[in-house]
């Protein structure tokens, strides 16, 4: 028995395109389309024994096996949109119990992907992260230095309080020193988008995250990479680094409303 | 473009690091739920491992959010 799996969504005009294309998919399996009226599934059949989900959940969590199949689901979708122009990529590990299952989920909300489609065409989707080392205090205003000398100059028990005032005033002078950082490199990735996304940021690691933001732009579009260059030189002076990956098909922006 | 560019952005699929690529394909992305779907994206408990491992990028608010749900 095999189930499909299925990496996006195409235009169904893009099937035949992508059928002669021979794509191979995750572990070697033949990649092929699935169309329903305007509308293409992207697929290819995988055993159910091995992707079944009590076998599946058991494996995501283990990188080495995830990694080469997360890199054949992008490698597929990376070709698909060079093929179509426009796709709805979908989350790793979309799997059906058959075409017919496929063709439902393309029947479900048919005009709402279609219009979706068309909205992508052409466009790809960045990822930027700004960050800083957590120990590294932006904004080390001549306050900090001057209560550092006091620090240095005082009693044990007055150093305390002092000590203690001093982390309040380095919290706060980072905060404003990230978020600051976070606009600046927003309003110029901003103008280069015609979307954005604000993506949820963790705390408490090594890195302070000031911002992290998913950008829709035309996929050939050399203002977005220039932009990236311009925030990374910006920023960098004031230690920030940036980290950016893209052109991607459209995870986020598929996935919005 | 300047080199800058080329150094600051993952043009190639290949040059894409892992933890990039499971942030797009497991974080983001159309997530298909229902009784014709099975979709990792959806069990709350292997989110939360994976999140553990991608802490450092931005995942690990939300899944405790959810797993305190």
């Amino acid at each position: 028995m095999t189930l499909r799996y299925v990496y996006a969504i195409a235009p169904s005009a893009a099937s035949s395109d992508i059928e002669a294309a021979a794509l191979v998919g995750i572990d070697e399996s033949r990649v092929r389309t699935i169309p329903e009226r305007d509308l293409a599934a992207v697929t290819s059949d995988l055993p159910e024994d091995e992707w079944r989900d009590e076998v599946l959940n058991e494996r995501i969590a283990d990188l080495d096996w995830l990694a080469p199949r997360a890199a054949a689901h992008q490698e597929v979708n990376a070709r698909a949109l060079e093929l179509a122009g426009a796709l709805i990529p979908l989350a790793f590990g979309a799997l059906y119990r058959g075409d017919a299952r496929v063709r439902e989920m393309l029947q479900e909300e048919h005009d709402a992907k279609l219009r979706k489609l068309d909205e992508l065409h052409g466009k790809a989707e960045w990822v930027v992260t700004v960050t800083r080392d957590a120990a590294d205090v932006p904004g080390m205003t001549a306050d900090l230095a001057a209560l550092d000398r006091e620090i240095a100059s005082s009693d044990p028990g007055r150093a305390y309080l002092l000590e203690k005032r001093r982390t309040t005033v380095a919290t706060a002078a980072a905060e404003r020193a990230d978020e600051d950082a976070a606009r600046r490199a927003f309003d110029v990735l901003a103008t280069v988008s015609e979307r954005t996304y604000r993506e949820p940021v963790a705390r408490g690691g090594p890195d302070v995250v000031a911002l992290r933001v998913s950008l829709l732009a035309p996929r050939s579009d050399q203002s977005v990479p220039r932009a990236i260059a311009h925030i990374t030189g910006e920023l960098g002076r004031d230690g920030y680094r940036v980290r950016a990956s893209g052109p991607w098909p459209a995870y986020r922006f598929g996935a919005l409303p | 473009m300047n080199e800058e560019a080329t150094a600051a952005v993952a043009f190639a699929t290949k040059d894409v690091a892992l933890v990039d690529l499971i942030d797009r394909l497991l974080e983001s992305g159309v997530v298909l739920t229902g009784g014709a779907t099975i979709s990792v994206a959806g069990v709350d408990l292997i989110e939360l491992r994976l999140s553990v491992l991608l802490a450092s990028v931005d995942a690990l608010d939300r899944s405790l959010q959810r797993s305190g749900r």
